[in-house]
């Protein structure tokens, strides 16, 4: 199989599968290994960005999916609006953030960081998938570890934990070193 | 008469205080702890609260910020023994460094939940989309029927043509669609199926054979019914979909 057959093979399962793909799928379906499909997703999602594309393929934690391109928006809301989803509150961005971060992260925790309860918010996040539970921590009571979700990655267009924006750490050491 | 003054919503103690030292632009790390406590105080009487926990959270905020203001206007006994004396703001100063951290991120987060809200993710495909679980509709196609339909249209245009008496025509007999569907779904309730021609053949005039037509197209619309057809051209057998007749 050349490489055009296999982007032609590529872009017809993605679009008929609709949910995210696995690359170990992809493999299976191709007949091929990690590297070689690896190689030419790379291409393939280089090639929609370069030539902006109505269509993205977009990749989170090895399973690959096809999203219109957010640039187009606008123009899609002209035909139908397409229902907006309500974005998160303060309060579970807020907590979303430390978890995403400290992961994986007892609700305690997350209280003691916040000085407040974060129960509801926490519950919320788990309803939108962007949180699950991971493990449990070992001690009394066992809590629930949480940590995030490939949806979460999805939501916030990650492909993985290591590109969360970086905290600002430089700007607090600064602080101290300023004040101090 | 009461007004009741829209304040803004803290996320937590620590988005209250966090407020107050950058609406003061004091410095973080040293904190006028009077008058912080203050105005913090000044805040908790202003704002309503219905949610207790959350009520309890702020006081337990203002508690610690009186017990260190306390402490900060004691003279430290122990100051003379100790070579270096501990902050008692220190332990605030730092979790207030942590939750700041988490909440300027927040921004960014906020910005980029904005831009992929606006990426839209294709459905998945039924997965009988791939499988056709109901073999016997796919024997036969609208074509078809249509060929069916042309037939029996050739049959009563050359009875037009031949001995059609065009006086009693002007008398219509109107046939509507549903009255055709009322009709199909009978003699599928009573027999079970009934074969094309066996329908159109007691249809008086072309607007019935038209509605009856019309009828099965809108039964099969509704996957009401099923069509088969056995042999190339031959007869198309209509069955009700529901095995056990119509509910």
């Amino acid at each position: 199989m050349d490489k055009r057959e296999m982007k032609g093979v590529i872009e017809a399962v993605l679009f008929a599968a609709g949910d995210p793909v696995s690359l170990k799928d992809l493999c299976g379906i191709l007949g091929m290994d990690k590297r070689d499909v690896l190689l030419v997703m790379k291409e393939m999602k280089d090639w929609y960005n370069y030539e902006r594309r109505g269509l993205q393929l977009i990749e989170a934690e090895g399973y690959f999916q096809f999203s219109t391109r957010p640039e187009y928006y606008e123009y899609i809301q002209k035909l139908h609006s397409p229902q907006r989803k309500q974005g998160l509150s303060q309060a579970a961005l807020e907590t979303l953030a430390i978890i995403a971060y400290k992961q994986p992260i007892t609700r305690a925790e997350v209280d003691s960081i916040r000085g407040v309860q974060s129960d509801s918010a926490i519950s919320t996040l788990i309803e939108k998938r962007l949180i699950h539970e991971v493990d449990r921590m070992d001690t009394i009571g066992r809590p629930i570890l949480y940590g995030t979700t490939v949806d979460f990655l999805k939501y916030f267009g990650l492909s993985t934990v290591e590109e969360l924006p970086e905290i600002l750490e430089e700007q607090i050491t600064y602080l101290n070193e300023n004040t101090r | 008469m009461s007004y009741n003054v829209k304040l803004e919503v803290f996320e937590g103690p620590f988005d209250l205080l966090y407020h107050l030292i950058e609406k003061n632009e004091v410095d973080i790390y040293d904190i006028p702890i009077a008058d912080i406590t203050r105005q913090y105080l000044e805040y908790l009487d202003e704002l309503s609260f219905f949610d207790i926990e959350l009520a309890s959270e702020f006081l337990v905020m203002a508690a610690t910020l009186l017990h260190i203001k306390s402490r900060m206007l004691l003279p430290n006994q122990d100051a003379k023994d100790q070579e270096e004396e501990i902050d008692p703001r220190q332990q605030l100063i730092e979790r207030l460094i942590e939750y700041k951290k988490y909440k300027d991120v927040t921004g960014e987060f906020r910005k980029r939940e904005e831009v992929f809200q606006k990426r839209l993710f294709r459905e998945p495909l039924p997965v009988d989309t791939y499988e056709d679980h109901d073999p016997i509709i796919l024997d036969v196609d609208v074509s078809d029927l249509c060929q069916a339909f042309a037939q029996a249209m050739k049959k009563y245009i050359s009875l037009y043509n031949s001995d059609y008496d065009l006086k009693k025509s002007l008398e219509k007999e109107r046939i509507s669609v549903a009255e055709r569907i009322m009709h199909i779904r009978n003699t599928l309730k009573r027999s079970g199926s009934i074969s094309f021609k066996g329908l159109v053949k007691d249809c008086a005039t072309r607007e019935n054979v038209i509605a009856t037509f019309l009828a099965l197209l809108e039964l099969i619309k509704g996957r009401k019914i099923t069509i088969e057809q056995t042999a190339v051209f031959g007869d198309i057998m209509i069955k009700s979909r529901n095995s056990k007749g119509w509910k």
